[in-house]
């Protein structure tokens, strides 16, 4: 068998965790932090368009919003689907 | 020391971890090894993949987004196995987990390719310029992604879920190799590419003000 290359108290694949000290000496553990925020931040921006463009159509916003935050992806395909023609600029 | 071959393993199920919840009961096990990620998760990064080639019969002069319902048609099925899934109403099985994670990714990322336009950086970068739409417009009527595009990625997905399933429990450790490659390209994709892309971009368009 060869050296163990897991730090004490870690469990392999197998047992569903594994703590490589290798990725966490390049430094690689930081990025991996950042990684969910940036897909959060992708989401709420998303977010806010969906948002922004319900309100120019005189859609219910908020509730797209929500429906988007809450299912992601598929609600933002459901919105694209069903959102209804831009309104064009109001003339006084 | 551990060989090249358990380091190279080692890593890929640290980078799966990320992703992935990894339980071995809903993991292929190929070559003696389980694969990285689970078998939902094998078919939704291999489908990014298999998206991300069909983006090749594109059209940039179109306008359009790739059909919808065809889309959504395609993601329902995880969406649907997923869900009901969780909520203890039904197990799913890893070949349902691995033919509707497919289609799921097959679907999703010439859509998310699609969207890459709106953002300001991707059109400046030579391979995408030449991929993405000139003009996106998501109220357009002419799919930048024709529908039979798509309906080659279901054909493409059907034969690849017909090979993983078939490989499965298999001994040779080549396989597994083979299957764990494009999981393993589609994960660097998918966790360090495209965000950091996305990362860069936005900090560009705020910089230029």
């Amino acid at each position: 068998m060869g050296q163990n290359i897991f730090r004490e108290g870690t469990v392999s694949r197998r047992g569903g965790i594994v703590q490589f000290e290798g990725l966490e000496f390049i430094g690689l553990s930081g990025i991996f932090c950042c990684i969910p925020l940036i897909w959060f931040i992708i989401g709420v921006l998303l977010c806010v368009w969906v948002y922004r463009d319900a309100q120019s159509r005189g859609m219910e916003a908020a509730l797209w919003l929500l429906i988007v935050l809450i299912t992601g992806i598929l609600g933002l395909i459901v919105y694209l689907i069903v959102r209804e023609e831009k309104k064009p600029p109001s003339s006084v | 020391m551990p060989g090249i071959q358990e380091v190279l393993i080692e890593i890929l199920n640290s980078v799966g971890g990320l992703v992935c919840h990894q339980l071995p009961e809903r993991s292929f096990e190929i070559g003696g090894h389980l694969l990285c990620v689970c078998a939902r998760d094998t078919g939704i990064y291999i489908g990014i993949l298999v998206g991300l080639l069909l983006v090749v019969m594109g059209r940039r002069e179109r306008s359009g987004p790739p059909s919808l319902y065809l889309i959504l048609a395609m993601i329902l099925p995880l969406i649907l196995d997923g869900s009901t899934q969780a909520l203890g109403l039904r197990t799913s099985t890893n070949q349902l987990r691995l033919v509707t994670g497919l289609l799921f990714g097959t679907a999703i990322s010439p859509f998310l390719v699609y969207l890459l336009p709106l953002l300001p950086l991707p059109r400046r970068i030579p391979v995408l310029r030449s991929i993405v739409p000139s003009e996106p417009n998501l109220d357009g009527d002419d799919p930048w992604l024709p529908a039979h595009a798509l309906a080659v990625g279901i054909v493409i997905d059907v034969v690849l879920f017909l090979l993983i399933d078939s490989l499965a429990d298999s001994a040779d450790p080549v396989l597994y190799w083979i299957v764990s490659l494009p999981i393993a390209i589609s994960l660097i994709l998918t966790i360090f590419v495209v965000p950091a892309l996305v990362l860069v971009s936005f900090i560009d368009f705020y910089r230029r003000g």
